[in-house]
């Protein structure tokens, strides 16, 4: 019994002297994350292709093919970009909402909240492509 | 004596100290006390467990993550931080646990117990990011699964490269024979051009659904002897003396071709590409498809489509003059090739499994004769085998699998698994779904199965097949994709008199739309039959016939203006050219199903998203007045 403090205290000395238990080590990656990190995924680049790019273009340019058959030219990604934080609300309730055009409908009760949220930073980027 | 007691008694002692040390010093426990900093609240140090019997859960992933309910703990390191994303919304952890999902061993409370990374114990280990999506298929199998986009991905490569035609695979199903009839492939093309295209289809046609078989020159020129006799269908050339090749042109462009056939690299992709089918298909063999493909290739997507024998030639003649390159000439396709080769080119056709895609008269059609896929990404990682993988492939199922389907000519024994063309993204997604393909037999499992073909009986049945409706239309789940508005409730929608006169004389219904009705020279019976039967048959009784009374067409006009339609549907041709031209929808909709369109349009139209402005009744029948007062009811002429 008298012998049985000095061992605990050693024990305690060596679970101390361990690796910090939070210091995960990184994770091997695979050929399936090596050939899905070429192409990383861009959340909100097939719903922007699929509800914005006919008119917004593609690539944000306002080109889109419907773009010249409106009365009102549709903005570029930049200027949406612009927009800040009301880009989103800006989406759900419509341009009409905003006192522009009526021609951008509104879009809420299409998408929800993290597509529209996905869609905004798809703008974002394609306003500023460094992003 | 007494030496040994005081020994052991000491080891004891140590020992029962040691458990008490281990499990005061747990990683769990400093995890615990640091996210009381981290979250700036108490915690009480104590093991958190979901148990779940039905499931064979018992995770204490929570020991240690406490944190991923905590929306304000997003993007803290972990172990404390949230969960990303909303899934945890729909799949609560204690419905579900984590292990389901992530994979690992939850009883562990440590990172090496728990086999965060593969380890030498761990029989499960955690999926990496990239595979993760695998285990949402496990219990989704559904083609189409929201918010994962690599098994999304991954099921249409596998369904689309016809890998059903060899393998089961749970979910894909493969009703007709994959690739085309080989029956007069003799006469079709030159043996030579057989030869070639043998050697590496993708070289003649890169988007060609036909893998490649890494034949050796004996076995090539075999298979193209085979196939040059294939002559079942052996017209005669046309004389394309008195032909007009002007006349094939407006032809090619009534029949609207390019829907499904592409040329200069626009147009669809449900046929194969035009732009050098005059120098590559004999001119016999494009007269006698073009006469009645159906007759040439039973199972062929292409319709009859009605030409007159003049007409036929017309388009020949168009195809050998202009559908080639610069100093292309239509082919002469030489004698039938005999000798003992053409046995030799049989016995090859049938060692590689040539029939699991294609029909050849005479040769007895054997599918999915290479191993099933039920279950097939639960493999135990034993038994595949790794040897002569490159370096860089990791001993686990993702891996191996990845690499099957990359290379595998590198399997031992040398498999006779052809190499389908796939960029590396598309590998590892089909990689991702063939993960997915396990059995646990969890109670939340959804397994898909995907719908059988509708039989259609009598006259509609008959006129379905002719003219290959579903080559480009869906109907229960079934179907092309050419044409984005499925059929089950077109009697619902569209007016019985515009249908009949649609299908005599298809017009334009999008503008901006390249993928256009053909004309497919229905006879007035033919199109009354159709018209009658979808009215009657192809009905949705939650569809109301009528919007409901007290609309004003006044009221209508206004708000189309107001509402901005115009952005995307022309009215008097001033307007967006995205939806349908207003003037004329009147007609052609039923007034029910455009005020249902108003009102729900994810009811309605959730392929194409129409936008919800959460009109009210007297608007949206406003509206409905107003659109149906636009156009005079359609006519058909008798």
């Amino acid at each position: 019994m008298r012998w049985s403090a000095p061992v605990v205290a050693l024990a305690m000395v060596a679970a101390g002297c361990g690796e910090p238990p939070w210091a995960a080590p990184p994770a091997p990656t695979g050929l399936v994350d090596g050939a899905l990190a070429a192409s990383p995924r861009q959340p909100g680049a097939a719903t922007w292709q699929r509800h914005c790019a006919i008119c917004h273009g593609a690539s944000g340019a306002g080109d889109g093919f419907n773009a010249s058959l409106l009365a009102v030219p549709p903005p570029t990604a930049a200027v949406l970009a612009a927009r800040g934080e009301g880009l989103a609300a800006a989406i759900g309730e419509g341009s009409a909402a905003r006192g522009a055009s009526p021609l951008c409908p509104p879009w809420a009760g299409v998408l929800d909240r993290t597509e529209v949220a996905e869609v905004v930073e798809h703008v974002r980027r394609l306003a500023d492509p460094a992003r | 004596m007494y030496v040994s007691y005081a020994l052991s008694g000491v080891a004891l002692l140590g020992t029962i100290a040691w458990a008490v040390v281990d499990e005061r010093s747990a990683d769990w426990r400093a995890h615990q006390a640091e996210h009381a900093l981290v979250a700036g609240r108490a915690v009480d140090i104590a093991l958190r467990q979901h148990y779940l019997p039905a499931l064979g859960v018992a995770d204490r992933c929570g020991s240690c993550h406490l944190g991923i309910d905590d929306p304000d703990l997003a993007g803290a390191p972990q172990p404390h931080g949230a969960h990303p994303g909303t899934l945890l919304d729909s799949h609560p952890p204690e419905r579900f646990g984590c292990t389901p999902c992530h994979g690992g061993d939850g009883r562990f409370a440590t990172y090496e117990g728990a086999a965060h990374v593969p380890g030498p114990r761990s029989l499960d280990p955690m999926s990496p990011p990239g595979e993760l999506e695998a285990r949402c298929g496990v219990c989704h199998g559904e083609p189409v699964v929201a918010g994962a986009p690599v098994l999304t991905e991954g099921r249409r490569v596998l369904a689309e490269s016809g890998c059903a035609a060899c393998h089961e695979i749970p979910g894909v199903r493969l009703d007709g024979p994959f690739g085309p009839s080989l029956d007069a492939v003799g006469a079709k093309l030159p043996r030579e051009a057989i030869s070639g295209w043998l050697r590496d289809p993708g070289a003649e046609r890169p988007d060609t659904r036909m893998p490649s078989f890494r034949l050796d020159d004996g076995q090539r020129e075999a298979l193209a002897d085979f196939l040059a006799a294939q002559r079942l269908v052996d017209a005669p050339t046309p004389d394309l003396a008195d032909a007009d090749p002007d006349a094939g042109r407006s032809l090619f462009g009534q029949a609207r071709c390019t829907t499904c056939h592409a040329v200069k690299g626009r147009g669809g992709t449900l046929g194969p590409p035009l732009d050098r089918v005059g120098e590559r298909l004999s001119p016999a063999w494009l007269a006698a498809w073009l006469r009645d493909p159906h007759r040439v290739d039973p199972d062929t997507a292409m319709p009859l489509i009605r030409f007159e024998e003049q007409e036929v030639i017309d388009l020949v003649a168009f195809l050998v003059e202009e559908m080639v390159s610069d100093d292309g000439v239509a082919p002469v396709i030489g004698p039938v090739p005999g000798g003992a080769r053409i046995e030799a080119g049989r016995r090859v056709f049938d060692e590689l499994g040539c029939a699991a895609c294609h029909v050849v008269r005479g040769v007895e059609r054997e599918r999915q004769f290479a191993p099933s896929l039920r279950g097939f990404g639960a493999t135990p990682v034993e038994r595949l085998a790794f040897a002569g993988l490159p370096e860089g492939t990791r001993r686990t199922r993702a891996d191996w699998i990845y690499r099957k389907i990359e290379r595998p000519e590198l399997q031992q024994p040398v498999a006779k698994m052809p190499l389908v063309r796939l960029d590396p993204p598309q590998v590892a997604a089909a990689t991702v779904a063939v993960l997915a393909l396990q059995e646990p037999g969890w109670p939340h499992v959804r397994a898909h199965e995907p719908p059988a073909a509708p039989v259609l009986r009598g006259e509609v049945g008959v006129l379905f097949d002719r003219f290959r409706c579903l080559s480009c239309h869906q109907l229960g789940g079934v179907g092309g994709t050419v044409s984005g508005a499925p059929l089950d409730r077109e009697g619902s929608k569209v007016e019985a008199a515009w249908v009949e006169r649609f299908l005599l004389a298809p017009d334009t219904i999008r503008v901006g739309q390249q993928e256009r009705m053909p004309h497919l020279g229905l006879r007035p019976e033919e199109a009354q039959v159709l018209a009658q039967w979808m009215t009657l048959v192809l009905r949705d009784d939650a569809i109301p016939t009528e919007a409901p009374a007290g609309g004003e067409a006044a009221r209508g006009a206004e708000l189309v203006e107001t509402l901005g339609c115009r952005g995307c549907h022309p009215i008097d041709g001033k307007g967006g050219y995205v939806g349908p031209d207003l003037v004329r929808t009147g007609a052609r909709l039923r007034a029910g199903w455009v005020y249902g369109l108003l009102r729900t349009p994810a009811l309605m139209r959730p392929e194409v998203l129409h936008p919800d402005w959460g009109l009210g009744e007297a608007d949206a029948a406003s509206v409905v007045a107003y659109l149906k007062g636009l156009a005079p009811p359609v006519e058909v002429e008798p």
